[in-house]
């Protein structure tokens, strides 16, 4: 079936690319798995209307960073509201060494709100303009502009881009 | 290096997979083919009921299709023709010159939080689950009456065992007495249960009304007495439904939901009925986007529809038992509380009148009982408060107990302090008033009487 062929060939062309994108999103690496597979049914559902491999590696983006924030926001709807707010984990980076780095981004990453991680990745990661993300979030793009902007403020805080700029330069 | 390029590299490296990552193609296309099969299966059944529904239609003509829904009432209505008249009772000046005495002990016994309810002739008391551990089986069922004009107890026939009596209430409706649970909201799902009660004291029977499907889901109910219908509001998943009661023939006739907005999700809703309106205080409370809360306040009119009648009512005020006067909504002393913003204990803000038409509020001085929570009971003139938890010390000899009453004057706008019940014994609910008297029920099963 020639509908099922193209679609297996996209996702062995693209699964391990979706799955890094989800590992951004979730900061885990099952959870990445999980959503990018959830993304890849809704995009096998709607490959009569995309076609185009160009069109799918899209659809699926799009559908895995707007799985990623609703999940987010289901998680959060069944905590229990407590009387105090507890404070937010520290994200302060220890001076480690630059193996460590990818661990230290992924937990500063984790430690976003899932809306600024969303931002963060499609801006510098998917190299969208701030209006094709707000769209592809629904969001206006004044709130894409403070949700980076507060994302890169929170990096810059952990020390992590110094440490970046350290280990390109290395 | 700009910042945006650092992050651009650190997402890079943050997004490194371990080789053993690999596509599951065949589960993924098994799931998918699966999944699409259902949806087929699905439009092919819903385009079936689609056309069943569309061709009457079409053979009814145009005029069919474009008639407005109308909107549900019971046969009866929902408002008598005439509004209930409300009795009169002493003025609050007489009531300091009432005193306390014992009456006979409940045959239920040793009793916390039953329900209580005045047929303009007894007291009713239905035991409810809260009572002593040695209680024996079935003993939640007991209900029994007091009659203040023989001084005697007697057993009535207990509360039909599947209604598993849990936080419930009671309204009467002149003739018979609705009980449903569920009076606070609970976490369980379907804390309602699934069916409500009607006691009919002239018979001596209860018969049980299934609760139309939209109540029975509810995590908790309030209703009240138009005069005509009892019109029941239940809560769940942050919407109201609501639905009528014709308490003679036991049918009930679902009601048009109030709209609520998703922004205002109704956790604690409480009802009161006035000549012309039932108006329904929706606490909401979320979460998302932010930590907030308020009141809403809706509207039921004549013709079944509803309306916002929020306008400016103090989104303070927590609305927990109101009551109609005969000219005016009487509102308790009460506070929000969700954890977030609770005030510290005798500092609740105080009573309120509503216009029933206008809903314009004016708060009742604080008196005798301070600020703190005192339960409300209208007397026909005149406000008796009833302080039941705050136990407030200070400087001087400021203090106020549980127990301790006062009187309002609406006439005067004047307070007077009035003496509590010997003893100070510790009250199994709400005092409740008896038309000439206030008759208060102790833990302990004692019934006591503030009379003339």
């Amino acid at each position: 079936m020639a509908r099922d062929d193209e679609f297996a060939a996209f996702v062995a062309a693209r699964y391990r690319a979706l799955v890094r994108r989800g590992l951004l999103l979730t900061g885990d690496s099952g959870h990445a798995e999980d959503l990018t597979q959830s993304a890849l049914i809704r995009t096998y559902l709607a490959w009569g209307r995309i076609r185009d491999p160009a069109n799918a590696e899209s659809y699926a983006r799009k559908t895995l960073v707007r799985l990623a924030v609703r999940a987010r926001g289901r998680r959060w709807r069944r905590e229990i509201v407590a009387a105090r707010v507890p404070e937010p984990a520290s994200v302060q980076v220890a001076d480690t060494s630059p193996d460590d780095l990818v661990l230290d981004v992924r937990r500063a990453l984790a430690a976003l709100p899932a809306g600024q991680r969303a931002v963060l990745m499609l801006r510098y990661l998917d190299d969208l303009s701030e209006a094709e993300t707000a769209r592809l979030l629904g969001i206006p793009v004044g709130t894409v502009k403070s949700r980076a902007a507060r994302a890169l403020a929170s990096l810059r805080q952990t020390g992590l881009l110094d440490r970046a700029g350290g280990r390109n330069e290395r | 290096m700009s910042d945006e390029q650092k992050v651009r590299g650190l997402l890079a490296l943050a997004a490194e997979l371990p080789d053993d990552v690999n596509p599951p193609v065949q589960r993924l296309l098994d799931q998918g083919r699966r999944i699409r099969a259902r949806r087929l299966a699905a439009y092919s059944a819903l385009t079936v009921i689609a056309v069943a529904a569309v061709v009457p239609l079409l053979i009814r003509g145009p005029g069919a299709a474009n008639s407005r829904p109308a909107v549900p009432l019971p046969p009866s209505g929902l408002f008598p023709a005439r509004p209930q008249p409300v009795p009169r009772g002493p003025a609050p000046a007489q009531l300091s010159r009432f005193r306390w005495s014992d009456l006979l002990p409940s045959p239920i016994g040793q009793r916390s939080q039953p329900v209580l309810a005045w047929t303009g002739n007894e007291l009713i008391e239905l035991a409810g689950p809260n009572g002593p551990a040695s209680a024996p089986a079935g003993w939640n069922d007991a209900a029994a009456a007091f009659s203040p004009a023989t001084g005697t107890w007697h057993p009535i026939a207990p509360v039909p065992a599947a209604m598993h009596l849990t936080n419930a209430f009671a309204v009467w409706t002149g003739r018979r007495l609705f009980v449903a649970n569920a009076n606070v909201p609970s976490d369980e799902k379907a804390a309602v249960g699934t069916s409500a009660a009607l006691y009919d004291p002239a018979t001596n029977r209860w018969t049980q009304t299934p609760l139309p499907q939209q109540l029975a889901g509810a995590t908790q109910l309030a209703a009240t007495w138009t005069g005509q219908v009892i019109v029941a509001a239940g809560a769940q998943s942050g919407q109201i439904s609501a639905a009528a009661l014709n308490p003679a023939t036991g049918q009930w006739t679902m009601l048009l939901s109030p709209a609520v907005s998703a922004r205002h999700p109704a956790w604690y809703i409480s009802i009161v009925a006035t000549p012309d309106r039932v108006i329904v205080w929706s606490f909401w409370y979320r979460v998302r986007p932010d930590v907030n809360y308020g009141v809403d306040v809706l509207a039921l009119g004549r013709e079944g529809a509803w309306s916002d009648a929020t306008r400016r009512w103090p989104q303070e005020q927590f609305v927990s038992s109101p009551l109609y006067t005969g000219s005016a909504i009487l509102i308790s002393p009460s506070q929000i509380w969700c954890g977030l913003c609770s005030h510290p204990g005798g500092a609740y803000p105080p009573g309120l009148f509503a216009d029933p038409a206008t809903l314009r509020t004016a708060a009742i001085p604080p008196g005798p009982l301070g600020y703190t929570e005192a339960v409300f009971a209208w007397t026909g003139r005149g406000i008796l408060a009833t302080d039941l938890y705050d136990n407030v010390g200070g400087p001087g000899a400021l203090r106020i107990r549980p127990d301790d009453m006062a009187c309002y004057d609406p006439a005067t706008g004047r307070w007077r302090a009035l003496p509590a019940p010997p003893g100070y014994p510790p009250l199994a609910a709400p005092p409740i008033w008896a038309g000439a008297q206030l008759l208060e029920l102790t833990n302990s099963g004692q019934l006591l009487a503030f009379h003339r």
